[in-house]
């Protein structure tokens, strides 16, 4: 019979690290693992924020997590961890146990405080079964009220081919030429590609850091950059934790021994997931996002990966593409969902009016009604208006 | 870029079989194969029913496929696009490459979209409740309006874990009376000459015959079975079965023999490391040696000792199936309803049956485990007693 406990205390949940990590492994999910969460929990958490995670044991074994946590903007909003800091996470449970996990999760969170409003399931695979699965077992007279607010594109590359080279003869004959060139110029003119070592790895992650700053630094707000002095801490973590089983993958990029591009993954149970890039304008014509791509998509074949996850994509029509990297070296999609799950109770009224959900399902619609091009256009004319003072 | 093709013809559907064959395995759905499809589409489906399947191809290859199909013998307003087989499976699903389920979606949906009789409800289900299909063709469906959704039904799967540690250790992992009556069943089973097999290319024609009879002479005067329902035409629908999956291992019928005497027939069906379990005939008179349970503890064991994944036990009855999981799935029944001017009837039709599983769902929240179990048993006394 399984038991769930609710954990407020990082130091509880340090205890659970290994096996929390193992279900992460087992659930080829590294972002919901310890390293990552709990690093966001560290670092990047709203300060003022609660852990409310829910752990599931079965004799002494830990069977489930729900790693959850309310801010201080909104007490009575349950999230999972790093929600708003990764392209996708979500609850883990072992093979065909999501539906225990989920009862006794539902159980504990019905009695934790402060009482839960509403439950964000975000952003969550849109395969995932977790909503329904929590939304079925939730206690009460009625079943939760369930919104889905968004989904979106999250364009994927399938690792089954046996090498780089076999992967790129099923892709298109001018995706390949213009792979091969690109790496061929780079390497004719000195570029070397390494994966960061324990010897490396403090001296790269400042590299990263200082390329993705210099990057950032014309385009806009990055959330990475945004952590300023929390940013080598929040990577020196993750790589202490994942670099000892080759599971954090920095790349870098190097022309002569100068860095021109930095690219970060996270791997577990075949999965591959990529954090976030780097790199240098003055080596634009190397394109070396596309190269660190190629690169890192060599070193994942011969490690045997299974799967290659480039997180979430701006586009905003399902099935169509937008022309973006990920989208030129993606083979899959494997689409990511927002939802929220609301208790029926005297608060629903209120939370329902919180979650601007009238207003998301008419945007919705207008994006469904718009072709690509209106879309993009609507998009450039909101950007230029915030952009503008006043 | 994917193209649909819509088929509305057997043999073209015939021609796609071994691609189709390759996602079944692909996405561990022996019941979503062309083999069951395909022969539930020849001997069950209704006579005006017509073949909508949408098969999407990238580049010459199948990269997906809905297998669906519209009853026209059924009157305009309550016609709705099912899947195959979607009355006589455990589970039935859309197949697609990984990763590529919504852009099969994207191109399911448009053909659809513009197909005759254009799709007043499309109903998808027994899904594996981890299937993105209910949400990708809605997401996908053209139009301003995405279709209006409801699941009219979401039932638990008892499942058996079998790709960790071994037979023993799953049997070890039960409790100690299943043990102990596995241990007796098995003893007893053995000290009365029982013997047990799993057919082959020579046996399978006569043990097709075998689990026929059993399993009409066990469902006399227990009520409905739909395979028994089937007179000639099951046989002869196995048979085909057998002709497609039992080369590669995947059709499992199981005998087991007292003294070279049939008392139990046991058919399971296998794709990509998943088990189901399609039915099951036994000979009464051999009721004291529990035939059903020793020949579904085989096809466990079997399962570890073939290295396959899992053994879906079914949603359905469930209690007794408790005692063999170790796990659980859920199966869905979503509906979508495209906005159109075939909704306000669509929508009519469906609200009676919104209603009523709202009721029942809140009745099993608000009433205790037992009041629901006795509930049931009622439920089932009347079905009987109107039968």
């Amino acid at each position: 019979m399984s038991e769930a406990e609710l954990i407020v205390e990082e130091a509880r949940l340090k205890e659970l690290e290994d096996a929390w990590d193992t279900l992460a492994v087992a659930n080829a999910s590294p972002i919901s693992g310890p390293a990552w969460m709990l690093g966001w929990w560290r670092h990047v958490a709203p300060s003022g924020s609660q852990l409310r995670v829910a752990a599931v044991h079965d004799r002494g074994e830990l069977i489930g997590i729900v790693p959850l946590c309310v801010e201080p903007n909104d007490p009575h909003g349950y999230r999972l961890l790093a929600h708003n800091f990764s392209s996708s996470v979500t609850p883990l449970a072992r093979a065909d146990r999501t539906w225990e996990v989920a009862a006794a999760t539902a159980e504990v969170l019905g009695r934790a405080q402060p009482r839960l409003a509403a439950l964000a399931l975000a952003p969550l695979l849109a395969s995932s079964p977790w909503t329904t699965a929590l939304s079925d077992v939730w206690p009460g007279r009625i079943a939760p009220l369930v919104l889905r607010h968004s989904v979106a594109n999250a364009p994927t590359i399938s690792l089954e081919h046996a090498s780089l080279e076999e992967w790129l003869s099923s892709r298109s004959s001018g995706f390949r030429a213009d792979s091969r060139r690109r790496r061929r110029q780079f390497e004719l003119a000195g570029g070397t590609a390494r994966m960061s070592t324990p010897e490396t790895v403090t001296a790269d992650i400042q590299m990263f850091k200082q390329l993705h700053a210099a990057r950032w630094q014309r385009l806009g707000a990055s959330r990475l950059v945004a952590l300023g002095e929390g940013l080598p801490l929040l990577l020196g973590e993750l790589a202490q934790a994942l670099l000892p089983t080759e599971r954090f993958r920095l790349l870098l990029l190097e022309l002569e021994g100068e860095p021109v591009g930095a690219y970060l993954t996270i791997a577990g149970g075949g999965e591959l997931v990529g954090i976030n890039t780097g790199w240098d304008e003055r080596f634009k014509r190397f394109s070396p996002v596309r190269l660190a791509m190629l690169y890192t998509l060599e070193d994942a074949f011969a490690r045997g990966e299974h799967h290659y996850s480039l997180g979430r994509d701006a586009s905003y029509r399902l099935g169509r593409g937008t022309g973006s990297y990920k989208l030129d070296f993606a083979d899959g999609n494997d689409p990511v969902a927002e939802s929220v799950l609301l208790p029926i109770d005297a608060r629903l009224p209120r939370t329902l009016m919180s979650t601007d959900a009238v207003g998301r399902q008419i945007r919705r619609s207008i994006r469904r009604s718009l072709s690509d091009d209106e879309v993009d256009k609507l998009r450039g004319a909101l950007k230029h208006l915030k952009r503008s003072p006043g | 870029m994917s193209e649909a093709e819509l088929i509305c013809d057997l043999p073209r559907l015939e021609e796609l079989s071994a691609e189709w064959d390759a996602l079944a395995v692909m996405n561990a759905a022996p019941e979503s194969g062309p083999a069951w499809m395909i022969g539930w589409w020849r001997h069950v489906a209704p006579h005006e029913a017509q073949l909508r399947v949408v098969a999407v191809h990238d580049r010459g290859q199948l990269i997906g496929i809905a297998p669906l199909y519209v009853d026209l013998g059924q009157p305009r307003l309550r016609r709705r696009h099912r899947l195959l087989a979607s009355d006589f499976s455990g589970y039935v699903t859309p197949l697609a490459l990984p990763d590529r389920a919504w852009e099969v979606a994207d191109a399911v949906a448009h053909a659809l979209r513009t197909s005759e009789p254009r799709p007043a409800a499309l109903e998808l289900g027994p899904l594996p409740a981890t299937s993105p299909w209910a949400m990708a063709l809605r997401e996908c469906w053209p139009g301003a309006l995405r279709p209006l959704a409801y699941r009219a039904d979401l039932l638990e799967v008892p499942t058996i874990s079998l790709h960790q540690g071994s037979f023993e250790e799953w049997l070890q992992s039960r409790s100690s009376r299943f043990r102990a009556n596995y241990n007796r069943y098995r003893r007893r089973f053995e000290q009365e000459g029982g013997t047990e097999r799993i057919s082959t290319p020579a046996t399978v024609t006569a043990d097709i015959q075998t689990f026929t009879r059993l399993h009409i002479a066990r469902w006399q005067g227990l009520g409905s079975s739909r395979l028994a329902a089937l007179g000639e035409r099951q046989p002869i629908l196995i048979g085909e079965l057998a002709a497609a999956l039992l080369g590669e291992g995947r059709f499992r019928l199981l005998i087991l023999e007292i003294d070279g005497e049939p008392i139990s027939a046991d058919l399971c069906l296998t794709a990509g490391g998943e088990i189901i379990g399609v039915n099951i005939g036994w000979d009464e008179r051999f009721k004291h040696l529990s035939a059903p349970r020793l020949s579904m503890l085989s096809m466990i064991e079997r399962g570890f000792r073939h290295s396959d994944r899992r053994f879906s036990l079914g949603w359905g009855r469930v209690d007794y199936k408790h005692a063999f999981a170790n796990g659980s799935d859920a199966a869905s029944w979503d509906v979508l309803l495209p906005v159109g001017s075939q909704l306000p009837p669509a929508l009519a039709r469906a609200a009676p049956a919104v209603a009523s599983r709202r009721v029942l769902q809140s009745a099993k929240r608000l009433l205790p485990v037992e009041e629901v179990d006795r509930l049931r048993v009622l439920r089932k006394w009347i079905s009987r007693a109107r039968q």
